[in-house]
C-alpha cells in the first residue's frame, strides 16, 4: 500500500517541516489573535470576589494580588485594563467565547470549567496547614482539639473527619486556638505553622481556550513575577 | 479420546520461535515506556490522546502472541485432543474488537470535538528559567514513539512470513505504520501551534481511522481462521502452495485412483483430510497409507496430522464439482 521510505527520510521531513513552519513566525499562535489584539489595546479582565486575589470589585479599581499582577502586566504590554462586571456566570460564558481575556479571583487547578477553557500553568501553590499562635506549643496531631475555622473557608468537615472540633469564626485575628490557614496568612497574622497539612491549592488564571501565544505570554509573566506573589500576599492578605 | 500426537517443530523454527520472543518482550517493554512518556505529556491535545490510545492497544499483541505461543506448544490431551493450534487465533478476535470499538470511538470523539470547535489549549513550562512551549515534548514524544515502533516492526516481518505466524505478521505491520500515527500527530500539534486549532481533531480523526482499519483487517483475518479458511498465502489470497504440492504427491501414488485434499490452517500448522480412492482392493492398505502419510507430512513443516479417508471415486468426483 505505502512505499516502504526510510524512516530517518520520515522523521527528518517531519523536522524539517516543524522547523520551517513555526521559524517563520511567532510561535506558537493564537487562533483569535488575542496577544495582538491585547497589546497597545485594551486588556478585559474579567473578575470574581475571591479574597486576597482580587476584591473590592465594586470600586471600579480592583484590589489583590492578582488584581495587581495584572496591572503590571498590562503596563507591560502597553494596554488599558478594563474591568468586567456582571455574574461569574456571564464572566465565564464571555471568556469560552473569546470576548474577555482572562478572568482572576482565586481560581485554582481543580475548577470545573477547564475543560471548556485555557488556564494557565499553577503560577502559586498554597499549602493550607494548622497553625499555632507563636507562642504555644506546637501540636501533632488534631485528635479531640478545638480549631478555628473562619466562615466561608471549605475545611470545616475535613478537619472534623480528622478528629478535631472545628469552631467557626468570623476572623483570626483574636483567637489563641489553632487555625487553618494557608501559610502566607500564618506568616502575616505571625502564627507557627505546625506539620498538619490540610489542603493543596495550585492557583490559576482563566484564559480563552486555545490562545496559546496569549497563555504562554501571562505564563512568562506570571513566572518572572513569582518572587512577588508572596510578599504581596503577605502584605495584602493578612489582614483577615 | 485419544489426543492427537505432539506437533514436532524443526530446530530451526524453534530457534526462530526463540528470537519472536525476545523481540515480543522488547516490544513490550518499550511500547510501556512510549505510553507512560505520552501520558505525561499529552495534555488536551486530541491527537497525542488518540496516538496514546493506540500505544495501549497495541500492548495487546505481543501479549496476546507470547501467550499463544505459550499454549500452542502444550501437548494435546484428554481435555482438548485436538491441540492448542488456535489459542492465538482466540486471543486475536479479542484485539480485533478492542481495535475496532476504540478506533470507532476516538473516530467519534474526535468529530465531535471538531464540531463543538474546541480549541485545544497547549501552555508552557519553564525549564532551567527558559520557557518552552509543551507542544514541543509532545513532538519529542511522539517522535521517540515511533522509532522503536518501526525498528521492532520491521524486525518481526521475515520470522512472520518464516512461521507463516499470521498473528505477528498483523502485529509486525501495526509496528511498523506506527511512524504515520506519529506523523499525523506532530502534524496536528505543528497545526495548532500555527493557530489551526482544527488541526489537532484532525489528526486525531486520522489516527482514529487507522485504529479502525486495524480492527477490520484482523477480524477479517480471524474470521477466516476460525471459519477454517483454504490455507492462502502470507501477503495475498492465492492458495497455499502446500495444497499444490500434496496434490502433487498424491498424483504419483500409483495405488491411488484419484484423491483431492481439504486443508486448513491451525495455528502455524495446516492439517485436514485426503479423500482418496484407491484402486480395487488393495493389500496392506494400513502400512501403505502409514507411509504415504509419514511421505506428505514431510513436504512442509507445518504440515500435521493429515487424515485420510478412503472413499469410493464417485464421492471425490462429486466433492469437486
Amino acid at each position: 500500500m505505502t512505499k516502504d521510505l526510510s524512516l530517518s527520510e520520515i522523521l527528518a521531513a517531519a523536522i524539517f517541516f516543524a522547523l520551517v513552519t513555526t521559524s517563520c513566525s511567532p510561535f506558537p499562535r493564537d487562533p483569535k489573535e488575542s496577544l495582538s489584539k491585547i497589546k497597545g489595546g485594551e486588556l478585559i479582565v474579567g473578575v470574581r470576589e475571591g479574597y486576597p486575589w482580587a476584591y473590592d470589585l465594586e470600586s471600579g479599581n480592583v484590589k489583590g494580588v492578582e488584581a495587581e499582577l495584572i496591572q503590571s502586566l498590562a503596563k507591560k504590554l502597553d494596554a488599558k485594563v478594563v474591568w468586567v462586571k456582571g455574574s461569574a456566570d456571564n464572566q465565564l460564558n464571555a471568556l469560552m467565547n473569546f470576548e474577555i481575556h482572562l478572568m482572576i479571583g482565586g481560581f485554582t487547578s481543580q475548577n470545573p470549567w477547564k475543560a471548556n477553557l485555557g488556564t494557565t500553568r499553577n503560577f502559586y501553590t498554597s499549602n493550607i496547614v494548622i497553625g499555632v499562635p507563636k507562642d504555644s506549643e506546637t501540636i501533632r496531631s488534631l485528635e479531640g482539639k478545638k480549631v478555628a475555622v473562619r466562615k466561608g473557608l471549605p475545611y470545616f468537615n475535613k478537619i472534623s473527619a480528622m478528629g478535631a472540633l472545628p469552631v467557626l469564626v468570623n476572623n483570626y485575628g483574636s483567637t489563641k486556638m489553632p487555625i487553618v490557614a494557608p501559610e502566607w496568612q500564618l506568616k502575616a497574622l505571625n502564627y507557627k505553622k505546625t506539620n498538619i497539612p490540610i489542603a493543596k491549592l495550585e492557583h490559576v488564571i482563566l484564559t480563552p481556550p486555545g490562545e496559546n501565544a496569549w497563555i504562554s505570554e501571562l505564563e512568562k509573566f506570571l513566572e518572572d513575577n513569582k518572587h512577588e506573589i508572596e510578599e504581596k500576599l503577605v502584605v495584602i492578605g493578612g489582614a483577615l | 479420546m485419544t489426543p492427537r500426537t505432539h506437533f514436532e517443530l524443526p530446530s530451526d523454527i524453534k530457534k526462530l520461535l526463540s528470537k519472536v520472543k525476545t523481540l515480543e518482550w522488547l516490544t513490550l517493554f518499550f511500547l510501556t515506556t512510549i505510553t507512560v512518556v505520552m501520558y505525561l505529556v499529552m495534555g488536551s491535545s486530541q491527537a497525542m490522546k488518540a496516538a496514546w490510545v493506540e500505544d495501549i492497544l497495541s500492548l495487546i499483541p505481543p501479549i496476546a502472541i507470547l501467550l499463544g505461543h505459550r499454549f500452542e506448544s502444550k501437548r494435546p490431551n484428554k481435555d482438548f485432543p485436538f491441540g492448542y493450534h488456535n489459542s492465538v487465533t482466540v486471543s486475536f478476535v479479542c484485539t480485533a474488537t478492542a481495535l475496532l470499538g476504540f478506533g470507532i470511538y476516538l473516530f467519534y470523539d474526535s468529530a465531535m470535538t471538531l464540531i463543538r470547535a474546541e480549541h485545544p489549549t497547549i501552555g508552557s513550562t519553564f525549564v532551567f528559567g527558559q520557557q518552552i512551549w509543551m507542544g514541543w515534548f509532545m513532538i519529542a514524544a511522539l517522535t521517540y514513539s515511533a522509532i522503536p515502533s518501526f525498528i521492532l516492526g520491521r524486525m518481526k516481518l521475515k520470522p512472520a512470513r518464516k512461521l507463516h505466524d499470521r498473528a505477528l505478521f498483523a502485529d509486525a505491520n501495526m509496528n511498523k505504520a506506527d511512524w504515520m500515527t506519529a506523523l499525523a500527530g506532530i502534524i496536528g500539534v505543528v497545526g495548532i501551534g500555527l493557530g489551526y486549532w482544527w488541526a489537532d481533531a484532525v489528526a486525531a480523526g486520522f489516527i482514529a481511522l487507522d485504529i479502525t482499519k486495524d480492527g477490520f483487517v484482523h477480524m477479517k483475518r480471524c474470521y477466516h481462521q476460525l471459519l477454517n479458511h483454504r490455507p492462502t498465502q502470507m501477503d495475498s489470497d492465492k492458495p497455499s502452495e502446500v495444497e499444490t504440492r500434496l496434490n502433487e504427491l498424491l498424483k504419483e501414488v500409483n495405488w491411488i485412483k484419484s484423491a483431492s485434499v481439504r486443508l486448513r490452517e491451525e495455528g502455524m500448522t495446516i492439517t485436514g483430510e485426503v479423500l482418496f480412492a484407491p484402486w480395487g482392493d488393495q493389500e496392506n492398505l494400513v502400512e501403505k497409507l502409514e507411509s504415504l502419510r509419514e511421505q506428505s507430512h514431510q513436504i512442509d513443516w507445518r504440515i500435521y496430522d493429515l487424515q485420510f479417508v478412503p472413499v469410493t471415486e464417485k464421492s471425490i468426483s462429486i466433492n469437486r464439482e
